[in-house]
């Protein structure tokens, strides 16, 4: 390796003694220290970079500019200067955008945590007005790091910015003239996506269950899209059952248990309504788990802390809407569960008395 | 994942040692990172600023020289500043200078009106601010504007409305918050959201219940804070987490010991600054944050910080007038 990158040193040629290059003076940074170790890296990137200033100094758009900043970004994708003059360059030479595209696949296998990697990608894509790629290449970035914050924003906006049908509609000079046929069919593909979008965050889930990104997006898909149908009765139902039979298979999940808080909350039903499905869990008596709620897996560990907290929190709910005159027994009860969660979850010990405290205040008992 | 730390990690706080190591940054023009990091220069100064202030060094970095460096980033014609003089300019860079300049007590220094006049301009028609001119809009960014303008007494110009329906948009079923709406909650958009809340006095719009529920969800056994669920702990996170549960007053509700013997074990106990998590690399970030976390936590000899801007607390409220 040593003797392979001594011999690139050796046949490294500056950029302006390349042929095409020769009319531009480099222009070295201003405070640029004198003694820089002059390792083989460095100089590449001073080069380039002198050469990128004199580029700029000019205002010239053109294909050596789109030369020198990909080796530019290559070696620094953070420099946000270099990405801004290189989207104003390739929009402005009316440059083949999905090669860009292909070298972004590229770059985004090494640079995935990179916000500039994603904000050219979203510029050049909303040039292209094309989406054909967006979805199938978020996929495979998100099959190697399936909880990539930058990716998951990324899908959301090609779903949103593509496939709604709430965002504004392009100005009627950019509309094609379309036959109601045609519309039809756009209608239909945008159903399907959003119906792929749900089967997707099933198949991730069942890899694991515990992606917390995952969750978000079905909530996402489901509930915030518009796209969903969250606010149909069935839906709600649909989705209520799907989470209790991956808690029955899995029930020390937060993410799943926030996302069925999620449900109710959205849909104004009291944590009460799923007492049934939640005490086998929080008590550990698995076989006494209603029959037409789904079985408790073998390999569930009970109790499940979530469980508890769920029965404790209910209790809380109900006893605070019945106050000091009837409240006072499902108060106390919801208080003792709180207290048997410090011996669960010592780390937030504090919380549980706080939360064992509130209640019974709440239905005037002194603490 | 251990549940305790390893035995031959530090044990207290290495002030002097944390000194050197953010006076040492500055000399290593020779490292090839040095230049792939211009583009965090400007905000690099400000965490480590911040850190030495609050261990009660501030001096230790030269202050006109600083300032002189400071105001070679201005860009008169944008109305803000670069993060590294011949970058372009940036909402994030120009929220550092403001804070350099406020904890050097050197504000008269800037153009206050160009520069609100830049930050309005950034922002997009659903509220959200864009950084630069390119349009990435996030979170992040709703609350530099929102707190650069504060930190000018400029927050009258601000279309409050707007703002606020953005930051309310980026809240979701979980009580968190995420870069924008719809996005995954993440505790430092969490920090980002409830902070830019905070200063526009809109904290009824947090559901306070669920979301320090779900931020004390983020301490691990092993005491440090994680960023979202099923992460690993990482230092940061003792200032997103903890920074917003103390804004909303529940910052008891973690286990304060664990998480500060988390942040001192994570220090280098050779060359000094603060890493994600313990035997890491350290760096500026971690360490400003590290010890901004220590500072809630009342750890002993650290100044007073302030959890709305990350700032050591006397400078805000001379500045705010609190």
């Amino acid at each position: 390796m040593a003797s392979a990158s001594a011999a690139q040193e050796d046949s490294y040629l500056p950029f302006s003694q390349r042929p095409g290059w020769e009319d531009l003076q480099p222009i070295p940074q201003a405070d640029a220290p004198n003694a820089l170790v002059p390792i083989a890296y460095t100089e590449h990137y001073r080069d380039a970079m002198d050469t990128f200033r004199a580029l700029v100094a000019k205002g010239e758009k053109s294909p050596r500019a789109i030369e020198v900043t990909e080796q530019l970004i290559r070696m620094n994708p953070g420099h946000y200067s270099i990405w801004a003059y290189r989207a104003e360059t390739l929009l402005a030479t009316n440059a083949d955008l999905s090669k860009e595209l292909d070298l972004m696949d590229e770059l985004v296998k090494e640079h995935i945590k990179s916000y500039q990697v994603w904000q050219h990608r979203r510029t050049i894509v909303t040039s292209l007005q094309s989406s054909t790629r967006e979805l199938p290449f978020t996929t495979r970035a998100l099959s190697f790091d399936s909880k990539n914050y930058h990716t998951w924003a990324y899908r959301q906006w090609v779903l949103c910015h593509f496939f709604s049908s709430q965002t504004t509609p392009a100005p009627l000079s950019e509309r094609k003239a379309t036959s109601s046929a045609e519309e039809d069919g756009d209608e239909k593909k945008r159903k399907s996506v959003w119906q792929e979008e749900l089967e997707y965050t099933r198949e991730l889930l069942e890899k694991d269950v515990r992606n917390n990104s995952a969750w978000n997006h079905r909530f996402f898909v489901v509930f915030e899209s518009g796209e969903g149908g969250g606010e149909e009765k069935e839906v709600v139902e649909r989705e209520i059952r799907y989470t209790k039979t991956l808690l029955s298979l899995a029930p020390n999940n937060p993410s799943a248990w926030n996302y069925l808080r999620g449900i109710l909350s959205h849909s104004h039903l009291p944590l009460s309504s799923l007492t049934p499905f939640v005490t086998p869990l929080a008590l550990n008596t698995p076989a006494s788990m209603p029959a037409d709620e789904p079985p408790v897996s073998d390999k569930a560990e009970l109790p499940a802390v979530g469980a508890v907290e769920w029965l404790a929190d209910a209790g809380a709910e109900e006893a605070e809407k019945e106050g000091t005159e009837g409240g006072r027994e499902k108060g106390v009860e919801a208080a003792a569960l709180f207290r048997s969660l410090i011996q669960f979850d010592p780390i937030r010990t504090n919380y549980w008395q706080f939360r064992a405290d509130e209640v019974l205040q709440k239905v005037g008992i002194a603490v | 994942m251990a549940a305790s730390l390893a035995s031959d990690v530090p044990d207290k706080l290495l002030v002097d040692l944390h000194v050197q190591y953010i006076q040492s940054l500055d000399t290593k023009r020779q490292d090839l990172a040095y230049y792939f990091t211009e583009h965090l220069r400007m905000n690099g100064i400000y965490w480590g600023l911040t850190a030495l202030a609050l261990i009660g060094h501030k001096d230790a970095l030269p202050k006109d020289e600083m300032l002189e460096w400071v105001m070679n980033c201005w860009n008169e014609d944008v109305g803000a500043f670069a993060p590294h003089p011949g970058h372009d300019p940036h909402i994030h860079p120009t929220l550092s200078a403001i804070q350099i300049l406020a904890m050097q007590d050197s504000l008269h220094l800037l153009n206050k009106e160009k520069i609100v006049s830049y930050i309005l301009s950034l922002q997009a028609p659903n509220g959200g601010f864009a950084g630069d001119e390119w349009g990435e809009i996030a979170s992040r960014f709703s609350y530099c504007a929102v707190s650069a303008l504060s930190l000018l007494g400029r927050l009258d110009a601000l279309d409050l409305e707007k703002t606020v329906d953005f930051l309310s948009g980026c809240r979701n079923f979980d009580g968190g918050f995420g870069m924008v709406p719809g996005a995954e909650s993440h505790a430092a958009y969490v920090w980002t959201c409830v902070g830019a809340l905070a200063i526009l006095d809109r904290l009824d719009l947090v559901d306070d219940d669920t979301l320090c529920w779900w931020l004390c969800e983020r301490q691990l056994p092993i005491g440090g804070l994680n960023g979202r669920p099923e992460k690993l702990e990482d230092v940061c996170y003792s200032w997103w987490a903890l920074a917003s549960l103390s804004i909303l007053g529940k910052s008891h509700w973690i286990d304060g010991s664990k998480l500060s013997s988390f942040i001192i074990s994570a220090q280098d106990p050779d060359k000094g600054g603060i890493a994600d998590r313990p035997e890491d690399m350290a760096d500026v970030w971690h360490t400003v944050f590290g010890l901004a976390g220590l500072s809630l936590l009342n750890y002993p000899g650290l100044a007073e910080v302030d959890p709305v801007y990350c700032m050591p607390a006397s400078v805000t409220s001379k500045l705010l007038k609190k």
